[in-house]
This record gives C-alpha cells, structure tokens and sequence, in this order.
C-alpha cells in the first residue's frame, strides 16, 4: 500500500462552478459555499446589524435565497464580496420597519455597552478607541453604515459596495466620506484620534 | 466641511491602485506638497487601522454548523418565501381574530348544547388558532363553572386533520396527521382526557404539549408541562414530564431518521423536523464544549486526540445531529492524521448510521480514497458511483486516483 496522505482540497471547486450547481438545485455546492463564505458573511451583517438573532435570520435568508439567484452571478472567481454585499443589502431591508429600527439602535447601544464592560481583557488593556470607534459605528446612519462596513471592515471596493446596495457609486463615496468624518470627529472628540 | 484641495477624492483610488500610472505619480507628487490631502489619509489609515481591530462578531463553530442545518434543510424542503410567510401571518391574524370573537360570543350567549361536535382542521394555508368546542351537558344558569366545558384548547398546523369531542366528562382529541399542540386545563375528579392517535393514545391530567402524525403514525410528543402517558401500539407506556420528548426511533439501518434534508418531500412538512430522535438525547451543555474543544484539537493540528474525541461524543449520543457532524469528523480527523484505512472505516460507520447525512459524498470520498490506495477499484468506484456519472468533480477524481482509468489492479 502506498504511504497514507493526509486528505486535503487538491482541486478546489471554483465558486462560478459552485453557484452553477447551486442554481441547478446541488445541494452538495450549497454546503460548500455555505463553508467557504458563511463566517464572513455573518461577520459582515452583525457589523450592520449588531443584534445577533437577527443576523442569524439574514445569514439564513441569504444562503436560502441562492438557489433563485446563483444564475445570475457575473462569474467572478471569488463570490465572497458578492454574497456579503447581498447580505447587507437583505439586513437593510431586514431593518426597514422603524419600530425595527429603534428596537435596532437601542439593542445595539446596550450591546455595546454591554460588551464593552464585560471584556476584561479590553477592560484591562484601557483600549478606548475601539470603544469610542463601536459607539460612533453603532451612531452612524444605517446606510453609511453599511458602506463603511463593506468598504472599510470587509474590503470591498466602492463600485462592489455600489453593486451591491444598489445605489450609484458617487452616492457610495459620498456615505463614505461622511461616515469616516463622523467617526474621525468621534476619535478626536474622546481625545484618542 | 468644504474642502479647500479638490484632489481630495483621488485619495481612495491612489490608496486602492486604481489610479493610472501617470495619474498615479502625479497624485504622489501632489500629496508631498498638500498637507490637506496628506493628514486626510493619514487620519483615514489610521481610521482603518482602528477598525481592524474592533472584535470579531462570527459566530461559534456550533452555530455555523446549526445554520447550515437550517440553511440546508429549508432550501430542500422549499421554504416559503417572504411573501407566502406574511400572507400566512395575515391568516393566522384574521383567524385568531375571528377565533377571539367566536370565544367571546360564546361565552356571552352562553348557549347549552348536548352534542358531540367535530371540528375539521383548518383549510390549508391558515391555522385555526384555537377550537373549542360546546360542553357535553347542559349547565344550569345558577350552577358555578361546569366540569363539561371543553378542557382542552388546540393549535393545529395548517394542513393538519384533527377533531375535538367530549362526552359524558371525557373529552377525545383525535389526530389523524399534522402537527397539533394541546394545552388541557387541570382535570377535576371524573375527567378523562385522551388524545387518540392512529397508533396509541396519550392520556393527560392538564398539561401542555405538542404532537406530530405523519403518515398515519405518531412521530413525536413533546411536553411543555405538566405529565403526559404515551401508549402507542407494540410499544408499551412511556410517561413524559416537562421538557421531555418522545420520537419515533429509527429503524437499524436508519433509513427512517427523523433528520432529513437530501431527499426532502415534495410537500411541505407540518412543522420542521426536529434533530432529537429520542428522549434526552438533546446535546447537553458537556457535550457542546466537549464538541468546540474536538474542533478546536483539529484545528491545532491534533489530530489523533481530536478524533477520540468526536468518537467519544458519537458513543455517548449517538443520535443527535452533533454525533452525526462528530461521526463524520472523526473520520476527517483520521485522515488528516494520515490514518487513511481507519479514516475510511469511521467513513462507513458514518455512512451506516447516517445514511442521509450532509456529509455522505464527502464521507464516500474518504472510503474511495482508501480503496484507490490499496488497488480495489471496484469498491472505490462503487462508493462514489452516485457523483461518477460521466464527469465527476475534482473531488471525486482525486479520491478515484489511479482506479479513474478503469485499470484495476
């Protein structure tokens, strides 16, 4: 018997290929994408949407919503940006209702508290600017918000963040020039920008 | 916020190498001399550097794993999309609304009846909130609550068949198929409560608890609270208290596990299917940090160690959805531990048990490879015919090896 290999991914199906099977009702490429993207994708949408069951829901909702769109993909290589622009863009209307959203901003602003006091490890390293920086992030408008995750957190470009909020790339660059104004002023304000 | 340097939007593309070349060298040639355009970038960098290291929100591993779950069963049973799910929610409104009012006139015209009324179940698409039923006997205007109004209130899903009657203090709620929950108020001496099943019957005392019939068989009970006796046919008494489920076991070879996604049915199931498939076998709270500290062994590369731990999981709940993912990494951990032959033998144990499991290519995958590496092509072959129809994909190439040419040894 020859020596034991240990297994790994020698040819790694690509993601155009994953999605075209995906379209055509793989449930087996459905899983593998899920693997590859899901952690991102959920990392991106709490980001947007700091409530942690909602993100749950959205991630779920994105990863439901495949199958009916996977034939559209443009064919890049790698569809991580393009699955988290579609996850942020479902967290936005995920959080449309207003009733939604000031449950949103008041969850968020208890979560950040929460969190902030709860970690002794950043207790103990006195790290203020992160927490300045989560509090001016959770302040920020839903929609330059967004921008700022998908650019910024998530490394998107403008005109892939564009894409996938569907709005007009200068309209993008202009939420990202406020956002990063905003939570610049916030860093300078707590005297550690 | 005005901007003195109209340069300034060049800052992003330069930073991001989306700027031309001469473009490029003109803007650096511009930056040595703007300290507008300078301090903006640094401030954005440091911005960036910041939010770097804000904390990571991804979930657990166990999490992920429960989405996928999710994610995959409801895309192969076709879950209903958002519009379906909010016509449905203005049924479920309108009817408990009508429900409510139908509660209310009855209590106010408080009319007598003596028959023995049978409730359909609900037209499909709207779930009747809740159906109770005329008392058996008459009451006296002057006399305090009577013991004959109904006792037991029910919820059923939208397609399930279901009646409700009561008759000289005994009341019978038969289910015929669907998933229906029941809350009975506490029996006062000489009540009976009975819910017949097409194969067995529970008998309550006040409690509260769900029941699923597919298929003209009892697939689960699961109380809420209270006390419940389960007696379905061939079977015996099984008592439930609260927090406590019975499912229909899985025959030996598994094919009828609760837990189905592959081949999922064309019709929509009355509920989700749940994992557990027998009392107590939800994970506990050791079983999930002894699940995260496996994955975690794995991922330091402790192979060995990782895979005794997945087995021991697998040995001690054998039937939940966590020992099906444990069974299978087990075999993984085998083979990333360059233990091929062992990988392949936890792969067909995992594919014994779990027949319908997520990982049944991958887990064929692993048993082709061991075949391909000691020459027996038929068995590799035959493992991974279902995804070697003609042109299999990289993975099964790979696991096929030296057996894709069709030269067995």
């Amino acid at each position: 018997m020859s020596a034991p290999t240990p297994m790994t991914r020698v040819d790694r199906v690509e993601d155009p290929d994953l999605l075209l099977g995906i379209a055509g009702g793989d449930l087996g490429a459905l899983g593998e994408l899920y693997d590859r993207y899901a952690r991102e994708v959920w990392r991106a949408v709490c980001r947007c949407l700091p409530d942690g069951s909602d993100a749950e829901d959205v991630v779920h909702a994105t990863f439901l919503k495949l199958p009916q769109i996977a034939a559209s993909y443009d064919g890049r290589a790698s569809c991580r940006n393009w699955l988290c622009g579609i996850a942020v863009r479902l967290a936005l209307r995920h959080r449309r209702g207003v009733g939604r959203f000031r449950h949103m901003l008041s969850a968020f602003a208890h979560e950040v508290v929460g969190r902030s006091t709860a970690d002794p490890e950043r207790k103990a390293s006195g790290n203020q600017e992160l927490r300045v920086l989560e509090r001016a992030l959770a302040g920020l408008s839903e929609k330059k918000r967004a921008v700022f995750v998908l650019v910024e957190l998530e490394g998107l470009s403008i005109e892939e963040s564009s894409r996938a909020l569907e709005i007009p790339a200068a309209t993008a660059r202009t939420r990202l020039f406020h956002a990063r104004h905003e939570l610049q002023a916030a860093l300078r304000g707590a005297g550690v920008g | 916020m005005r901007r003195a340097c109209d340069r300034f939007w060049e800052i992003d593309p330069y930073r991001e190498g989306r700027l031309g070349p001469n473009a490029a060298k003109s803007f650096e040639r511009h930056l040595r001399g703007c300290a507008e355009c300078r301090n903006q970038a640094d401030r954005d960098e440091r911005l960036r550097e910041i939010a770097r290291r804000l904390p990571d929100p991804a979930p657990s591993d166990l999490a992920l794993r429960r989405l996928q779950t999710r994610v995959l069963r409801d895309v192969a049973l076709g879950a209903p999309t958002r519009a379906i799910r909010r016509l449905r929610l203005a049924f479920a409104v309108m009817a408990a609304a009508l429900g409510c009012f139908a509660v209310w006139h009855h209590t106010e015209s408080r009319l007598a009846s003596h028959a023995v009324a049978t409730v359909a179940g609900a037209a499909a698409g709207a779930s009747p909130p809740k159906a109770e039923i005329g008392p058996g006997s008459a009451p006296s205007p002057d006399a305090p609550a009577p013991a004959s109004e109904l006792a037991g209130s029910v919820v059923a899903s939208p397609n399930a068949r279901w009646s409700q009657t009561r008759e000289s203090g005994i009341e019978r709620v038969q289910i015929e198929d669907g998933a229906v929950r029941v809350h009975v108020r506490r029996q006062v001496e000489g009540e009976r409560f009975l819910v017949a099943l097409p194969d067995g019957e529970i008998e309550v005392r006040g409690t509260t608890f769900d029941v699923i019939v597919e298929h003209g068989a009892t697939t689960r009970v699961h109380v809420d609270e209270g006390l419940v006796e389960l007696r379905i046919r061939g079977r015996g008494t099984t008592r439930l208290t609260a927090g406590e489920a019975w499912n229909v076991p899985a025959p030996p070879n598994g094919s009828a596990s609760a837990f189905r996604v592959a081949a999922g049915p064309a019709r929509a199931p009355v509920v989700a299917p749940r994992t557990e498939t027998s009392v107590g076998d939800t994970p506990g709270a050791d079983d999930v940090a002894a699940y995260t500290a496996a994955i975690q062994w794995m991922q330091q590369g402790q192979f060995d160690r990782a895979a005794a731990a997945f087995h021991a999981l697998v040995l001690a709940e054998p039937r939940t959805l966590q020992a099906q993912d444990a069974s299978f990494l087990e075999a993984v951990a085998l083979a990333r531990a360059g233990r091929t032959d062992a990988a392949a033998l936890a792969a067909e144990q995992h594919l014994a048990a779990f027949p319908d499991s997520f990982h049944r290519k991958e887990a064929a995958i692993l048993i082709a490879r061991a075949a391909s590496q000691r020459g027996d092509c038929p068995k590799a072959r035959a493992i991974v015919s279902a995804w070697n129809d003609g042109s299999p994909d990289a993975e099964v190439r790979s696991a096929m090896g030296r057996c894709r040419d069709g030269t067995p040894r």
